[in-house]
């Protein structure tokens, strides 16, 4: 029985395969089918081993194996007589895979254990039967094998403590009573487990099992946790461990993996790596050696190859052993042969020279959680500022301007923010047409229900909440994702909302500072788990067409029927998503004038990440690349394009950080646990064919939890900075902001600032195809969407446009979508940053001298 | 009566065939000079504290027997404290040349090592010892009545189904580890299959999702499809979400909201023809069987 096992979590691990050997000997005629062939099959599901035996044991004494199937199985298949397919083997879980690769038609399989009973399958001779719906054969898939481990953080104990206090009404519409709630909660749960586990142990002890005791000390342990108080935490999990060292040995792996994982958090936090992370927080394959104080590295070590020596196949603890050892230099000699994890499996085979965090030079002081970022210019003084919200309900945002100096300096305050606590994600737009940019902020996402806010730019350096009066304040959802879009082409940008659990929402903007959600209208306000949405015009037919990312379940193509409704094709144009979409967006990576889309793929399993650079098959479904064939339809070129790989992306974005054009794509990674330690992604675009990893090679591999993501040229020296929010979802791992400086190539490039006069002043949708003839001869162009980039994090509306090596002649083609006019400009001096305004025939050069950021690449 | 269909294999509650299997026991025991020890597996589906004894759909008993029901005596009535329908208990079965009997009888708790149960679990604690849960029903209790909607958007209440016994579990569709609710649901396929004949007239199976946001009676549909569920007689239910919650909360069925997906916690709960809890069963560690077991013996029970 289950319960009896001692071995780890996995039930792939756990439950052994009885079959494939000794299963070649018993057949005549052995066919490999290819790894991704789709086959079909029959399979009988029974409660006990020893039935499934007995079964079998009447299948091969002739009796009908669809027949039994009817009769026997407590899989749903029974009724079709257990026919299962066609399927593709790759989707199958390894037990089944390993079986059925081996199996011929007439030969019935040994005992599988599957986590529905004890199966028995047979191969059908063709790939017969009909399609099967995910959820039935989900027992089968290998999405339903994806391991899951327990997780450190307290995220869940916080959020279940503010779920069950009692709220005021109205209690999430104002940040700040947010914040004190979410604190008391938080405090009131601390107390009393203090108290229980603490003065009151023993009447604790009466009344409550070993089992629950041991859970209480572990619940303890995560809220102290979540507070960042690690060796708080870790007392409370070494009491956990006494516990189960005597009273419940099957959760001991768990506790060897939370007191590895915590004491591998406080050796960060006590070393300082999250505060001043410099390359120490970088994946490194020389080793990190940054820590002063190894002991609660060593220790974490230690544990998770206690782990290992249980259970030598757990590729999350081989990880976590290979993270450890970077951190403190012992990567890779000092890892034990056999659980070393081969740098190879990290390098870059290409670079586009070192990226150096110059945040802390440049003036940005910020420590916080997750949360999202805009780089825009919010006083049009023509240098970009950094807007940045903090994911703790308690945390500040803050607006850090771009001083003449050069650096930043935080006027938040000055700015009208103080009040503004929380936030996951923030985008920027000029909703009123005044020429100032506006913030909206994107609050509960991942938690309970709370309020946007938008803020108006008063074009003074200052801004004011005007969510109530606007109409977005109510209802109250929890959201991290939307898109500014103008849906009607009138010239105010609309905005559409993505919510978790909740219907999404479609604001109309009447134009007179108010808006009306026309969601049900038109036909979007349907309930998923929605992680990110995103506009393009897809079938470039001047209007912005919707795509919706859901965490669960297939995602949302909405094709603009240009009356304000829409029509979800997402299944005849071929983009479904892998089952757990988060950051998506719509993106020309071959520069061929047709919006293309990337859509990530987010299983929570740190194992999942470990198998895409060990080169191992995945469980879990990779992220997706669908390449637009200008037909209306989608072809999927995840493989081709060197991108099926699963590495749990949340703050995301593109941009082109060498200038050749085509634009580029760095992945923010993580979850809450703080286990979740992968390095960030950035894939470099070569030449719209395929994605090269250059994450070691370019420095950028942040092992901390990536939030917002936006690209820009923050020093006007032709090249774009990789600007990152980095930090997890607890006050326990906050960590310092990033600001990755280009260091440059000798490509060239535009900045280009488009002004709407028709179509909306900030020119959200605007297209802009560049011509360039190089110094050969060759001719090619790029394409670009005015927006502010992918679904988590905001980069600045003006595009920085890549040219490539030697341009001899570059032609501008703007195209407006609200007044449909189209514009071209012959002969544009590059390596400058200019600006065009709807209906004007002029190209106005900005003055934007060189301003260097005091970093390393300082000229 | 139910019909032969649900019979199964607890042939021995009719008369004599106790007997007969007992004696077959001690017949195979008595080729033995001396008392011997088994350990035995299974899930209590009767206890009968006046007679100190108890009935169990048991694993195979090696060396002794098949996996089938039995009654088992226990020398010691205390032996039974805590020994309820629906708990997996394992004892020693000692059979000599005259008698059998039971004894240290232990209770298996319900302990997943998976991750999602045991964060629910782990919040549980939490909440119970913050003093944050309401009380949850408790075997011989009677359950309050209640309404909610099933897939076909018909309104069930349960004072409705009165007079029949209930076989009740809590699941949400987006489960993404199958051997949560598929495995559950799959085990309610079995019982719809074994007791074919009783369904609707004598039974009825309740299906109750925790995820009323999502999991609308058309969404409920789609997946009760699956099993080809008849909505007369296997309802699959939803509600206003506060109902919802309450309902589940009264089962002691929680859910906690986990990066999309909820982490929660698994039962099955019997119900007998007056209304009160005969069995409420944490987890997924039994068989189909024995919950076809422990709803035959229901079933039976006067």
């Amino acid at each position: 029985m289950l319960s009896n096992r001692r071995d780890r979590r996995s039930i792939s691990i756990a439950i052994s395969v009885i079959a494939a050997i000794g299963l070649a000997a018993l057949l005549n005629a052995r066919q490999t089918a290819p790894a991704d062939a789709p086959v079909s099959f029959r399979i009988i599901v029974v409660s006990t081993a020893e039935k499934a035996q007995q079964i079998r044991d009447r299948l091969l004494g002739g009796a009908s194996f669809a027949a039994l199937a009817r009769t026997e199985s407590s899989d749903p298949s029974a009724d079709r007589g257990g026919l299962i397919g066609p399927v593709a083997l790759t989707e199958l879980r390894e037990e089944l895979r390993e079986v059925l690769r081996t199996l011929d038609a007439v030969g019935v399989s040994n005992v599988i254990a599957l986590p529905t009973g004890f199966a028995i399958v047979q191969r059908e001779r063709s790939a017969s039967g009909s399609s099967i719906r995910g959820s039935e054969i989900l027992a089968l898939s290998s999405v339903g094998s994806v391991r899951a481990t327990v997780s450190v953080d307290g995220f869940g104990e916080a959020n279940t403590a503010l779920n069950s206090l009692q709220k005021p009404d109205d209690w999430n519409q104002n940040p700040r009573t947010i914040c004190e709630l979410r604190q008391q909660s938080v405090n009131n749960v601390k107390a009393a487990l203090a108290r229980r586990l603490g003065p009151d142990i023993a009447d604790t002890r009466r009344q409550f099992s070993p089992q629950d005791v041991m859970e209480a000390y572990l619940a303890y342990g995560q809220l102290l946790a979540y507070d960042g108080e690690m060796s708080a935490a870790i007392a409370q999990f070494e009491q956990a461990y006494r516990i189960a060292q005597s009273d419940q040995p099957a959760s001991i792996p768990d506790l060897l993996q939370s007191l590895g994982v915590a004491h591998m958090h406080k050796a960060e936090m006590d070393n300082g790596l999250y505060r001043s992370p410099g390359d120490r927080c970088l994946l490194s394959l020389q080793g990190r050696r940054g820590l002063e104080r190894t002991e609660d590295m060593d220790k974490a070590s230690g544990y998770f190859l206690k782990l290992l020596d249980a259970s030598p196949r757990d590729i999350e603890a081989k990880w976590l052993v290979n993270v450890a050892h970077m951190a403190t230099g012992g990567y890779p000699e000092q890892v034990p042969a056999r659980y070393r994890i081969d740098a190879s499996a990290f390098a870059s085979s290409e670079t586009v020279g070192r990226f150096v965090d110059i945040a802390s030079a440049a003036g940005i002081d910020s420590f916080s959680s997750a949360g999202g970022v805009i780089v825009d210019d919010f006083d049009n003084d023509g240098r970009l500022d950094i807007f940045t919200s903090n994911f703790d309900s308690c945390g500040k945002m803050q607006l850090f301007h771009r001083t003449e100096q050069g650096t930043f300096v935080d006027r938040s305050i000055q700015a009208g923010l103080a009040d503004q606590l929380g936030g996951l994600n923030l985008l920027q737009a000029d909703y009123d047409n005044d020429g100032c940019r506006d913030v909206l902020v994107l609050r509960g996402g991942w938690e309970l229900a709370q309020r946007k806010s938008l803020l108006r730019n008063n074009c003074d350096g200052t801004f004011t909440d005007i969510t109530v009066v606007s109409g977005l304040a109510k209802p109250a959802t929890s959201t991290q994702t939307a898109a500014w879009v103008d849906i009607d082409n009138d010239g105010w940008i609309d905005l559409f909302v993505g919510n978790e659990d909740a219907p999404a929402q479609l604001f109309r903007n009447r134009g007179d500072g108010t808006f009306e959600d026309i969601g049900v209208k038109a036909g979007v306000a349907r309930t998923a788990f929605t992680k990110a949405v995103h506009a393009g015009d897809y079938d470039n037919d001047g209007y912005a067409d919707l795509y919706v990312s859901n965490l669960r379940g297939t995602n949302f193509l909405y094709h603009n029927n240009r009356d304000r409704t829409f029509t979800d094709v997402a299944a005849k144009a071929g983009v479904p998503g892998a089952d757990r979409g988060f950051p998506a967006w719509f993106f020309d990576y071959d520069n061929d004038g047709w919006d293309d889309l990337f859509v990530s793929s987010y299983f929570l399993s740190i194992e999942e990440t470990a198998r895409s650079y060990m080169g191992l098959p995945l469980n879990a479904q990779t992220m997706k690349l669908y390449r637009n064939q200008g037909n209306g339809t989608f072809r999927d070129v995840t493989k081709e394009a060197n991108l099926a790989k699963a590495y749990m992306p949340m703050g995301s974005n593109f941009g082109d950080i060498d200038n050749d054009g085509f634009l580029d794509i760095f992945l923010g990674t993580g979850s809450p646990s703080y286990a979740a330690l992968k390095p960030s992604v950035l894939l470099r675009n070569r030449e719209g064919k395929s994605f090269v990893d250059v994450t070691v090679s370019s420095g950028t591999g942040e092992m901390h939890k990536g939030h917002g993501v936006a690209f820009a040229d923050l020093d006007n020296d032709g090249d774009e900075e990789i600007i990152f929010k980095v930090g997890g979802a607890t006050p326990g791992d906050a960590h310092a902001f990033r600001l990755f400086e280009n260091p440059g190539n000798g490509n060239d490039w535009l900045e280009v600032n488009l002004v709407g006069v028709k179509t909306n002043r900030a020119a959200i949708g605007a297209r802009i195809t560049a011509t360039i003839e190089d110094a050969t001869g060759a001719m090619r162009t790029v394409h670009r969407t005015v927006n502010s980039g992918g679904s988590f994090g905001a980069s600045p509306l003006q595009q920085h446009i890549g040219l490539g090596k030697a341009a001899k002649r570059v032609d501008l083609d703007i195209f407006w979508p609200a007044s449909g006019t189209k514009q071209h400009f012959a002969n544009v001096t590059k390596n400058r940053a200019i600006e065009i305004h709807e209906m004007s025939d002029r190209l106005v050069p900005l003055i934007r001298p060189p301003a260097p950021l005091g970093g390393a690449h300082a000229k | 009566m139910p019909s032969r269909d649900g019979v199964g294999r607890a042939l021995f509650f009719r008369p004599g065939v106790a007997c007969v299997a007992l004696s077959l026991m001690l017949f195979v025991s008595s080729l033995a000079a001396a008392d011997k020890d088994y350990p035995v597996k299974g899930m209590v589906l009767r206890v009968d504290a006046a007679k100190a004894s108890f009935v169990v759909s048991h694993e195979k008993i090696i060396g002794l027997m098949d996996s089938m029901t039995m009654p088992f005596e226990v020398r010691d009535p205390k032996e039974l404290q805590g020994v309820v329908p629906g708990a997996v208990v394992e004892f020693t079965l000692t059979v000599g040349s005259t008698s059998a009997y039971a004894s240290k009888i232990v209770v298996r708790r319900y302990q997943s090592v998976e991750k999602d149960p045991k964060a629910a679990q782990r919040l549980a604690v939490m909440k119970k010892m913050a003093g944050l849960s309401t009380p949850r029903l408790e075997v011989g209790n009677k359950v309050p009545d209640f309404t909610l909607i099933d897939q076909a958007r018909q309104r069930v209440a349960f004072s409705s189904l009165a007079g029949k016994v209930l076989a009740v579990n809590f699941i949400y569709t987006r489960c993404a580890l199958p051997q949560f609710c598929l495995r559950v649901s799959n085990n309610f396929g079995v019982l719809q299959k074994r007791f074919q004949k009783d369904l609707g007239r004598d039974l009825v199976l309740l299906t109750v999702t925790f995820d009323p946001e999502r999991d609308t009676p058309e969404v409920l549909a789609d997946y009760a499809s699956q099993w080809k569920a008849d909505p007369k007689t296997w309802h699959f239910l939803t509600g206003p979400v506060a109902d919802v919650r309450k309902v589940c909360a009264m089962f002691g069925v929680e859910s906690f909201p986990d990066e999309g997906l909820l982490n929660h916690s698994l039962r099955t709960v019997v119900i007998d023809r007056i209304g009160a809890i005969v069995a409420s069963i944490e987890g997924n560690q039994y068989t189909s069987e024995q919950l076809g077991d422990l709803v035959f013996t229901t079933l039976t029970s006067r």
